[in-house]
C-alpha cells in the first residue's frame, strides 16, 4: 500500500478550504486506522434537481492504488441520476475505469468529478435506463421532475438523502 | 573583539540536476517539485526505497514530466498504462541528452516498447482531430 493516499490525507486538511472545492462537504477516511474506506459528503449542483440535498460517496482505495483508480459508488437507493445504477449506487464514470485512470489524479479530483457528473449527465453510456430516455429526448421538465419526486421519497422508496 | 573557530561543521545540500528547460513552471528546481505519481519530493524517494540519490532516481520525459523511475516504471508496467504520461496523456520516452537519464536509457527502451498501444496511429490521429477542432 502506498503511502501517497496518507500525503493526500495530510494534504486534505488544506485544499478542502478552498472555496472551488466548497460542494465537497466532507472527505475523510472511516478511520485514522484504516486508510482503504473512505466517505465523502458532496452538495447538490446548484441550478439542478440535487441542489439542497446532500450526497455521500462510499470510497475504497485498492492496495494497488494509485496505479489502479479507487472505487466510488453512492449510497444504495440514494441517487436518481442516468449514470448511476440506483440499487447498488454503482457510478459509470470514465476515470473510475481502470482504462482511463491516470496515477496523477487523486481521491478529491474523484470525488469532484462525480460532483460534476451530476450537473452534466450522459445519457449514452446510462446505468438507469428511465432517466437516461428522459435525458436523451432532453426533456428536462420531466426528467427534473422524476429526480426532485426520487428525492423527496417518491415511490422508488428513497430514504430522505439530506 | 577577538572571535575564535572552534569547531566547523560542514553541511552540503544536493538537488537532482533538473535542466532549465526541462522545468514545468518558469521558475527553477524547488522543494515544491513532486512526483506526479507518489507526491513525495524529487530528491525525495519512491514510497519502497529508503534512500534518496542513485538508489531512487528520477528520469525526466520528453514531454517534461519528471518522476522517480521506479513509480513511473510501475506504472507502464500497469496493462492500463499503454505507455502513456500520466500527466499528459503523451507516450512516455525518456528526454534525450540529459545526464541524469542516461543511466536509464536501455531499461526504458525494453519497457516503452512492450507497453506501446498497437493502434497507435488511430489514437494519433483522434488527438490531432481534437486539436484541430479546438483550435477553430
Amino acid at each position: 500500500m502506498s503511502h501517497r493516499i496518507g500525503k493526500e490525507y495530510l494534504a486534505l486538511q488544506k485544499t478542502l478550504r478552498d472555496p472551488a472545492y466548497r460542494h465537497v462537504l466532507e472527505l475523510a477516511p472511516e478511520s485514522d486506522q484504516d486508510l482503504s474506506r473512505w466517505r465523502a459528503r458532496i452538495a447538490g449542483p446548484p441550478d439542478t434537481p440535487y441542489a439542497g440535498h446532500a450526497f455521500t460517496l462510499v470510497i475504497q482505495i485498492p492496495s494497488t492504488y494509485p496505479m489502479e483508480p479507487p472505487q466510488v459508488r453512492f449510497e444504495p437507493r440514494a441517487m436518481p441520476h442516468c449514470n448511476v445504477d440506483f440499487d447498488s449506487g454503482r457510478i459509470c464514470l470514465n476515470i473510475l475505469e481502470k482504462a482511463h485512470w491516470s496515477p496523477a489524479w487523486n481521491v478529491l479530483h474523484v470525488v469532484h468529478a462525480v460532483w460534476l457528473l451530476l450537473s452534466d449527465p450522459v445519457p449514452d453510456s446510462p446505468l438507469d435506463v428511465d432517466l437516461a430516455c428522459l435525458a436523451r429526448a432532453q426533456d428536462t421538465a420531466a426528467l427534473d421532475g422524476l429526480v426532485r419526486y426520487y428525492l423527496a421519497g417518491g415511490s422508488r422508496g428513497i430514504s430522505s438523502s439530506t | 573583539m577577538k572571535i575564535e573557530a572552534k569547531k566547523i561543521h560542514c553541511v552540503f545540500a544536493w538537488s537532482w540536476d533538473i535542466p532549465g528547460d526541462c522545468q514545468d513552471g518558469t521558475q527553477g528546481p524547488s522543494e515544491e517539485d513532486v512526483c506526479g505519481i507518489c507526491r513525495v519530493s524529487y530528491n525525495g524517494t519512491c514510497p519502497n526505497c529508503k534512500f534518496p540519490g542513485d538508489d531512487c532516481p528520477l528520469v525526466i520525459g520528453d514531454c517534461n514530466h519528471n518522476f522517480h523511475v521506479h513509480c513511473i516504471q510501475q506504472w507502464l508496467d500497469t496493462p492500463t498504462a499503454k505507455g502513456l504520461c500520466p500527466m499528459c496523456r503523451q507516450l512516455f520516452s525518456l528526454k534525450r541528452g540529459v545526464s541524469i537519464n542516461e543511466a536509464q536509457v536501455e531499461k526504458f527502451a525494453h519497457l516503452l516498447m512492450k507497453s506501446r498501444p498497437t493502434a497507435l496511429t488511430t489514437d494519433e490521429e483522434d488527438i490531432m482531430m481534437d486539436q484541430e477542432f479546438l483550435v477553430r
